[in-house]
């Protein structure tokens, strides 16, 4: 068995005393097999700018759902407003999400069953939603709301692999928070509006984005600027004041954040050496030398 | 080698882990301390209560033991609070006069209190590191910040290989390599005889009318010990030796992959899977084998190998961390972590052995060879000397702890540290007030010296003595 590192491992021995004290310091040796920054990843500051976009997409898509309740809540917008609005831009970026992901431009059965059961069904849900919080009071209902949103952000898949990430419980936090919301609007026309915007920003709009990614990775760029852009005239009508905190949190999220991390990189540093757990590979018995019969008879091996 | 100190040293050991537990840190402390009081050292041990085992035990060889009324918080270690242990700690140094500290093992809060408490006071402190751990993960980082906090004060650490050494000095951002001795692990030879039908000669064991040739193994079945390595080989080479058969001793989590392999390659007769084995019947177990694999993914030293080359097996084990510094190349052949390297090396080990190759050792030079390497009384020598020139360290005031001593540890452990600096020293001055050191009664063995070498009938007086003892001062 040939030693890898002869000259590291020859006055490195526990077996014989090496005639030094045992706290003796051999400057050639020591440390020798230390390596550091193997596979080191930095990234740029572009790069962690491009990143944030998806969560600033997902903020703007929430406070976006918000607007439109406030804006129905206020009379600025009638039921069959939002209800016309969301039914043609459902059209459109349906063909657009064909066009970008199959050949075929016209939706599958599937695709019309699920249209025509979310809309039946929040149809004849409505008159029940519209009343259905009467006895809560708003502010209780709005906090509540406040934390199911939040809580969509939390656990919403951005793309990353982390634990807490769950698609499925960041859409229902989301579909309650609007049921929430609908039952605070005064008809259950206005309610069905309030369910169907929900269905088309939290439901559809992920598989959307993740189209738009993979095949127009430039296009994609611009849909965070241009969100905010429209969230930002949308709370302007509301409150100028909240028009620019709006802004200086997007500003310190999609900026200062990543400015942060990039500048916390350089106190990134990787430690790797000999006494770092082995990793197995995994046996390959296709692989083209396959293994020896250990030593020939002669007994060539060093013992 | 003869350099015996002709001070006699209190020294109080200290660790999480003592017995009832067993472990390979509980027999070390155990047997480093008996060999240090046949050295005419004083030596109490200190750890945290046990079940119903509270207070102070004389366990065999009449050492002392004191079960701190502290309980186990997680998996035999204490919630570390850096506070809580300081009243009894103080009582246990004063009474005891301790000139020195040591503490054992990262994992135990117990040792970094000691330690902690013991520099405030004034009593030179000795950290021994018995594991290597990594940098990359949230839990190793903290541990590695916890274990520079703690070392920062400390005069001397022992690690057990040079590669522990390296990683220690690392983990704890160590400002001087020359304060880290290596003082390998030793093992009780007497236990481990040589087995009397040798890998070599007339033969590896016959069992009946076939010949068995036995490959054995015994670990904690777990992910870090390697035992996927070893379910990946076992059955390619009981496929090319019909005569081999693998003795598996330990039981862990990892215990199902090997059941499995075993199903699937209909091995039922030739993987024997033996479950936990008592140390007392490690010797027995070893005996059966004529060669023992090791393959683990990480160790710092390793134990079990010393104990299966001092029963005379030829030892086959993974090239990771300290294990190649452990036994000369004529004991002991090395493989890469990957199975294709083992089971290689294996094989050329099965037919070295099969055909009796004279390269072999016997059994009883193998014994002899490691009783000469790895004997507790050389341990305690070469600890004896670490202890000495821990004693020569300048010991730094308050005022130094508070200022410089944690500063290589960064602003946040430095700002906590001097927190928790300044908490201690008041608690010291509560117990101070309560319970004044000149009012402390010393401890049995500082009036009438702890040496075993005293004869047995002068230690039962002792202790008899001690109950009728009145309060000094």
């Amino acid at each position: 068995m040939a030693n890898s590192h002869p000259a590291a491992h020859s006055r490195r021995i526990l077996w014989k005393s090496q005639g030094t004290p045992d706290n003796h310091t051999d400057d050639d040796v020591f440390l020798r097999e230390l390596r550091t920054n193997v596979n080191l990843r930095t990234y740029r500051f572009s790069e962690a700018v491009t990143g944030s976009a998806v969560l600033i997409q997902q903020i703007c898509l929430v406070i976006f759902f918000t607007t439109i309740y406030a804006f129905m809540l206020e009379g600025r917008l009638s039921a069959w407003e939002v209800i016309t609005g969301f039914s043609v831009t459902l059209v459109a970026l349906h063909l657009v999400y064909r066009s970008l992901t199959q050949d075929r431009l016209a939706p599958s059965r599937k695709e019309l069953h699920t249209f025509l059961v979310i809309y039946g069904f929040a149809f004849g849900i409505s008159p029940i939603l519209s009343t259905l919080t009467k006895s809560v009071s708003t502010d209780t209902i709005y906090s509540m709301v406040a934390g199911m949103l939040l809580a969509n952000l939390a656990v919403h898949d951005y793309g990353p692999r982390a634990m807490v990430v769950s698609q499925a419980f960041s859409l229902n936090a989301a579909f309650a928070a609007a049921v929430c919301l609908a039952s605070r609007l005064s008809s259950p026309l206005d309610a069905f509006a309030l369910i169907i915007a929900a269905a088309g920003i939290f439901g559809l709009w992920p598989p959307m984005r993740s189209a738009v990614k993979e095949k127009r990775p430039r296009h994609f760029v611009w849909i965070a600027p241009a969100l905010v852009l429209a969230d930002f005239l949308l709370i302007a009508v509301i409150s100028r004041f909240f028009a620019v905190l709006f802004v200086l949190f997007l500003a310190g999220i999609g900026l200062l954040c990543p400015a942060l991390f990039v500048y916390l990189q350089r106190y990134k540093t990787t430690i790797h050496g000999p006494w770092d757990e082995a990793v197995i590979a995994p046996f390959d018995p296709t692989s083209t030398t396959p293994p020896p019969v250990g030593g020939t008879d002669d007994g060539p091996t060093p013992l | 080698m003869a350099s015996s100190a002709p001070r006699r040293l209190n020294i109080c050991m200290v660790s999480d882990f003592f017995y009832p537990n067993v472990g390979g840190i509980e027999s070390h402390i155990y047997q480093l301390s008996y060999c240090l009081r046949q050295r005419g050292h004083s030596v109490v041990i200190v750890t945290h209560k046990y079940g119903s085992r509270i207070g102070v035990r004389y366990i065999t060889g009449g050492i002392k033991v004191y079960y701190l009324p502290i309980p186990a918080f997680h998996d035999q270690c204490i919630l570390p609070t850096m506070l809580v242990s300081l009243p009894f700690l103080r009582c246990i140094f004063l009474r005891n006069k301790i000139n020195i500290v040591h503490g054992h093992s990262a994992f135990s809060p117990l040792a970094h209190e000691a330690l902690f408490h013991a520099k405030l006071m004034g009593i030179h402190t000795v950290f021994t590191d018995h594991s290597l751990f990594g940098f990359a993960d949230v839990s190793s980082i903290l541990t590695n910040q916890l274990l520079c906090m703690s070392l920062a004060t400390c005069d001397h650490v022992i690690c057990v290989s040079h590669m522990s050494k390296e990683n220690t000095v690392l983990r704890a951002r160590f400002p001087d390599p020359w304060s880290v001795s290596v003082i390998p692990n030793a093992m009780d030879a007497t236990k481990f005889h040589p087995k009397t039908v040798g890998p070599t000669a007339a033969g590896w064991s016959g069992d009946g009318n076939q010949k068995v040739l036995n490959v054995v193994t015994i670990s904690r079945l777990v992910y870090r010990r390697g035992i996927d390595l070893l379910a990946d080989i076992i059955p390619r080479v009981c496929e090319k030796f019909p005569q081999v058969r693998f003795v598996i001793g330990g039981d862990g989590p990892k215990r199902i992959t090997l059941e499995e392999m075993r199903e699937k390659y209909a091995l039922q007769e030739r993987v024997i899977l033996l479950g936990r084995i008592d140390h007392d019947q490690v010797p027995r177990f070893l005996h059966q084998g004529s060669i023992y694999v090791n393959t683990s993914l990480t160790e710092a030293f390793c134990i079990s190998i010393i104990e299966a080359a001092a029963v005379g097996l030829l030892v086959v084990s993974t090239r990771v961390g300290g294990i190649p510094e452990v036994l000369p190349p004529d004991m002991m052949r090395l493989a890469e972590p990957d199975a294709r390297s083992l089971q290689q090396c294996l094989e050329t080990a099965i037919q070295d052995v099969l055909r009796g190759d004279d390269r072999l050792l016997a059994p009883t030079l193998s014994h002899a060879r490691v009783r000469e390497m790895y004997s507790w009384t050389n341990v305690a020598e070469r600890t004896e000397a670490v202890y000495n020139r821990a004693m020569l360290n300048p010991m730094p005031s308050v005022r130094d702890l508070l200022l410089s001593a944690y500063s290589h540890c960064g602003m946040f452990s430095r700002l906590l540290m001097i927190v928790l600096l300044l908490l201690d020293f008041i608690g010291m001055s509560v117990c101070e007030f309560f319970l004044p050191a000149s009012a402390l009664r010393q401890s049995d063995i500082v009036e009438k010296g702890d040496s075993s070498s005293s004869s047995s009938t002068a230690h039962k007086r002792r202790l008899k003595s001690n109950g009728y003892r009145k309060l000094k001062g």
